[in-house]
């Protein structure tokens, strides 16, 4: 993977100016809160518009103000983990992961990558719940799986441990790190905590 | 059977009819309409947005007298608009389908305010995520913000259908009153009270109060539920 990000974006008085480079699998990034993590992960994936700059993604540019390039985020294939899931609440789990292949427009396609992906995240027999019905770590595990089954070039994870307390929250950790090797995954970080999972 | 005949006999169920289909073509349309503006004004600047909502909830505060004034100026018989829609035998002056404009007019503000708050207490990240996943804009509107803006919606429409069939100012203005053919139930009972028919006024009043309770009835019940699905 090589990405490629040189952006600016001002926000009222603040403004983000962020360059780097990265060839290597994981990168994290990390920042106080209000230092514009979750803003520059936003630009990568196309939710947010830079003022100026570039982003290259395996040598496709998603962003160039210059040439004025600017690709929507169902372009992208760059899977974003938010903060809360944003799984959809309306949907069972089933119907959530679904949606990560909804470019995928052959139906045994579409049923055998949800059955492969239900096994390897553990999620069997939780199928037809809703989110609401689902612990914390099931949620993220679904969402997860939500973005991955569609085999983004890129994922990012946005503070993914922020909402889960303290022991879950280590255990978490240990279990993303063997989902991301299994599904040998790039990704981007972005953490508060002092000691990221994978810096 | 017997007392429904006599009722039949006794007085003549246009008006019933008329209101209820002015304000059921008027609430669909207002919905549709109603919901469409909410969505994009949402996306526009803030300066232009503040004046479009003033704009467009004006008639929500002004008397439906003033609207139905905008409205005889704009599509009267004699006024350019009118004579080219009439041109195409489009007259909405002194017409049954003039009263869904009136009353489309007057409930257009209580669908998109309605709506427009739905939308604000949607949480954006579904839809940041859904675009990441690659869903398209109108599958991510349907499938997942209309769902999750459900109750609001459902309240909002309900409560324009309630409007519309209320609507007296600006439809007499508009299309007056003429027996069995623009008489609605709001303009029956002004004009039964006028010719001194109180009985008669009675019973419409009596059948207007039952339909409104009803709806009432409707829009606590989706409130109930929506408290419900909040609290798990």
């Amino acid at each position: 993977m090589s990405l490629f990000v040189d952006i600016e974006k001002r926000l009222g008085k603040f403004k983000l100016e962020l360059k780097f480079e990265t060839n290597s699998g994981v990168l994290g990034l990390l920042g106080a809160s209000g230092s514009g993590k979750s803003m520059t992960l936003k630009c990568i994936a196309g939710i947010e518009r830079p003022d100026r700059g570039k982003v290259v993604l395996d040598g496709v540019t998603l962003f160039d103000s210059e040439s004025g390039v600017n690709l929507p985020p169902q372009k992208r294939r760059v899977g974003y983990l938010f903060q809360n899931y944003a799984l959809f609440p309306n949907m069972t789990v089933s119907q959530n992961i679904l949606c990560g292949l909804y470019r995928d427009k052959s139906k045994p396609n579409k049923e055998k990558a949800l059955n492969e992906i239900l096994d390897l995240f553990q999620l069997g027999g939780l199928e037809s719940h809703k989110p609401s019905q689902l612990s914390g770590g099931q949620q993220q595990r679904v969402a997860l799986a939500r973005i991955l089954v569609g085999s983004p070039n890129l994922l990012m994870l946005d503070e993914p441990f922020s909402a889960l307390d303290g022991h879950l929250r280590g255990h978490l950790q240990i279990q993303m790190r063997h989902l991301l090797q299994k599904f040998g995954k790039n990704a981007l970080n972005f953490g508060r905590q002092p000691k990221p999972a994978y810096a | 059977m017997h007392f429904y005949k006599s009722w039949c006999e006794m007085m003549d169920l246009f008006p019933l009819w008329n209101s209820l289909r002015i304000a059921a073509i008027s609430c669909a349309i207002v919905f549709f309409t109603g919901i469409f503006t909410a969505y994009y004004a949402a996306r526009l600047p803030r300066i232009i947005k503040g004046f479009l909502d003033v704009f467009l909830t004006l008639p929500l505060v002004l008397p439906p007298t003033v609207c139905g004034y905008f409205l005889l100026v704009l599509f009267g018989n004699r006024r350019p608009l009118g004579i080219f829609l009439s041109q195409f035998g489009i007259r909405f002056p002194m017409t049954w389908y003039g009263g869904i404009l009136a009353a489309s007019l007057v409930a257009f503000p209580l669908m998109y305010r309605i709506a427009r708050g739905a939308f604000e207490s949607f949480d954006k990240t579904l839809d940041y995520s859904g675009k990441t996943l690659g869903l398209s804009n109108t599958y991510i509107f349907w499938r997942v913000r209309m769902p999750a803006c459900r109750q609001g919606i459902l309240a909002g429409a309900v409560l324009s259908f309630a409007r519309a069939l209320g609507e007296f100012g600006a439809t007499s203005m508009l299309i007056g009153y003429t027996p069995g053919r623009t008489a609605t139930i709001s303009t029956t009972v002004y004009q039964l009270w006028r010719t001194n028919s109180e009985a008669e006024a009675f019973r419409w009043v009596m059948i207007n109060i039952a339909i409104s309770a009803v709806v009432l009835l409707a829009v606590n019940m989706l409130e109930q539920r929506s408290k419900k699905a909040v609290t798990g």
